[in-house]
């Protein structure tokens, strides 16, 4: 069978007509070069485009007068927009380090577990909570603990606490957007490390505690090494997902806690003094020239993964 | 070597006390961890479905839900064009993807594996680029077009962003799918051998249509339902792209209900999240059963 196809295909090589079966692929790579990597070039070239209205020396009337310049750039890196800079960094970092942290035990708990049916259980739960990063997920906690939520409510009515009071506790803050960015970040992460901890062969741990190890130094010595870089990776794309995100905290603050991605919505939506239009493309050329290294470090550490960790 | 891994354990093992001493510590931690990630993720949604419940003097009443469905108080669009504006582009966005996919990736895996990484990154760079970043470079684009093109180029690009049907956003869309439904398109066409397939019906003298339409089609059924229904869960909730074109499908509708609807808001995402939850569950079940029956067979 496998011989009979391989003469096919040396033969049609020698003698092959021109074809058009290539042309097939026309239409993808056309739609992918449309609607994704022109909108991409067309930020690369217009953060630095700056529009400005100057006095012709011929008509002496206003004319816009387009010039390349780093003003866009430089502007996207002061001020408000290096507050919601900061901002997002120190967001993400944190959601990023606790929702990988309690990701993992998460993980660990779910596998070190004999029952198959809660694996699958959570495995299934987890696959659903990571994609639920959406507005529903604003609402959920408004309800739940949010001005006049219910569990705000419970306890002010039951123990005269007021979470806001007594426990400087806001749901429009940056620890209320990141209790909700775990919601969907702590799933993600036992989702990216539960295969990392099945692949942790039994006999490691038993032939390092036959050796004499102890369970400190199982973990340190040997479990630990084998999942950091898959640990580590997940921890980027934690970053990365918590990072992006726009659409909770946009419902949640109506628009006005100053993250990235908000900034560059209330630009776009014309939030900008005349002649700051492009700042837009700048702080998301901003976003992206943060994003882009790390990803190729995501891509060397599931590389180191791959090679323990089937 | 299996029975050195039998014996390992008993050479110079811990006594059984001490080890059972540990485990059970390790039981309770382990139940306390999924306790307190139980509370945290089940919690809000409870508290949430008892808020949406909560009637005048602390009666249940299930009127929020009722009026999800009523026009909205305030002048504003009600729910049914947000609805049916979100469905029509899911539907939209299901079918330019896998016109688009499918027959690309057949041929790929057919005719030119070569290209595959290629494509394959194209796929997956999506994922990269947040899509608050993609929405900035469609706009800026979209700005562009009335002062720069003319004729019939100008008029398809207000074609495509009409306020009544805008296919701009499907097409965003089947961008941002890229990355799910290539990997399910792709995971299904590995796991039939579509080359022998392909050889066998075109020897028994069928056209190239009939190959795709009754042999290749429905021997990636799971895959292509799969691919359609991550499609609709992603466009039912994505609410970027849309709210900063301005286009108002039904997320973007939810958050711009006034503020004195809490309840409504809250019942209204209930429900959204109910059906965009079993979706994606149904994916999951979908793709095990297909496994565990082909490991049967094998």
């Amino acid at each position: 069978m496998a011989e009979t196809v391989e003469t096919g295909a040396t033969g049609s090589r020698r003698r092959r007509p021109f074809s058009f079966a290539w042309m097939g692929l026309l239409p993808f790579f056309a739609f992918v070069a449309l609607f994704f990597v022109l909108p991409i070039a067309v930020i690369l070239f217009t953060a630095f485009l700056k529009t400005v209205r100057v006095r012709s020396q011929v008509t002496g009337q206003f004319e816009p007068k387009t010039s390349f310049t780093f003003d866009n750039v430089t502007q996207s890196m002061h001020g408000v927009y290096l507050t919601a800079l900061g901002n997002s960094l120190v967001l993400s970092a944190v959601t990023a380090v606790i929702g990988a942290v309690a990701g993992l035990l998460l993980a660990y708990a779910v596998v070190s577990g004999r029952s198959s049916t809660l694996r699958r259980l959570i495995t299934a739960a987890a696959a659903v909570l990571s994609q639920s990063g959406g507005v529903q997920l604003a609402f959920l906690f408004i309800a739940t603990i949010g001005g006049s939520g219910l569990l705000t409510t419970l306890l002010q009515d039951q123990f005269g606490f007021s979470l806001i009071r007594d426990a400087g506790f806001s749901l429009t803050s940056v620890n209320g957007i990141a209790l909700i960015y775990l919601y969907f970040l702590v799933p993600l992460m036992v989702l990216v490390m539960t295969p990392a901890l099945e692949g942790l062969k039994p006999q490691w741990s038993e032939a390092a505690e036959s050796l004499g190890a102890g369970r400190w130094h199982y973990w340190r010595y040997v479990a630990g090494p084998v999942l950091m870089p898959s640990f580590l990776g997940s921890l980027l794309l934690l970053f990365c997902s918590s990072f992006s995100a726009y659409a909770t905290a946009d419902a949640l603050t109506s628009g006005s806690f100053p993250l990235v991605p908000i900034q560059i919505a209330s630009v776009l939506s014309g939030n900008v003094l005349s002649g700051q239009e492009n700042l837009g493309a700048a702080l998301a050329l901003d976003m992206v020239v943060l994003i882009i290294p790390l990803t190729f470090l995501y891509q060397y550490l599931q590389r180191r993964t791959s090679r323990w960790v089937g | 070597l299996t029975v050195v891994d039998a014996l390992t354990p008993s050479v110079d093992s811990p006594p059984p006390r001490a080890r059972r001493s540990r485990r059970r510590q390790g039981t309770i931690s382990r139940w306390v961890v999924l306790f307190v990630a139980a509370l945290y993720f089940l919690g809000p949604l409870f508290a949430a479905f008892l808020f949406t419940v909560r009637g005048n003097s602390g009666r249940i009443s299930f009127h929020a839900y009722g009026e999800v469905f009523a026009p909205p108080p305030g002048g504003q669009e009600s729910i049914q064009t947000a609805l049916l504006l979100s469905v029509g582009l899911s539907l939209i966005t299901i079918a330019v993807t896998l016109v688009l996919l499918v027959p690309t990736m057949l041929l790929l895996h057919l005719r030119f594996p070569r290209v595959r990484p290629v494509v394959e990154m194209l796929c997956l760079l999506p994922l990269v680029f947040p899509p608050v970043v993609l929405v900035v470079g469609v706009s800026d684009t979209l700005q562009w077009t009335p002062d720069n093109l003319s004729g019939f180029a100008l008029s398809v690009v207000n074609y495509i962003r009409a306020p009544g049907l805008p296919l701009i956003l499907a097409f965003v869309y089947v961008i941002l799918c890229l990355p799910y439904t290539f990997r399910a398109l792709d995971a299904g066409i590995r796991s039939v051998d579509v080359k022998t397939l392909v050889e066998a019906s075109r020897n028994l003298g069928s056209g190239w249509w009939t190959v795709l339409y009754r042999i290749l089609l429905p021997s990636l059924r799971t895959a292509v339902v799969s691919a359609a229904f991550l499609c609709f869960a992603l466009v039912m909730g994505e609410y970027t792209i849309a709210k900063i074109l301005l286009y108002k499908p039904f997320s973007v509708w939810l958050v711009e209900l006034p503020a004195s609807s809490g309840q409504l808001q809250v019942a209204a995402s209930m429900l959204s999240l109910l059906i965009i939850n079993v979706l994606l569950l149904l994916i999951g079940a979908f793709n095990r059963g297909g496994r565990e029956k082909k490991g049967a067979t094998a």
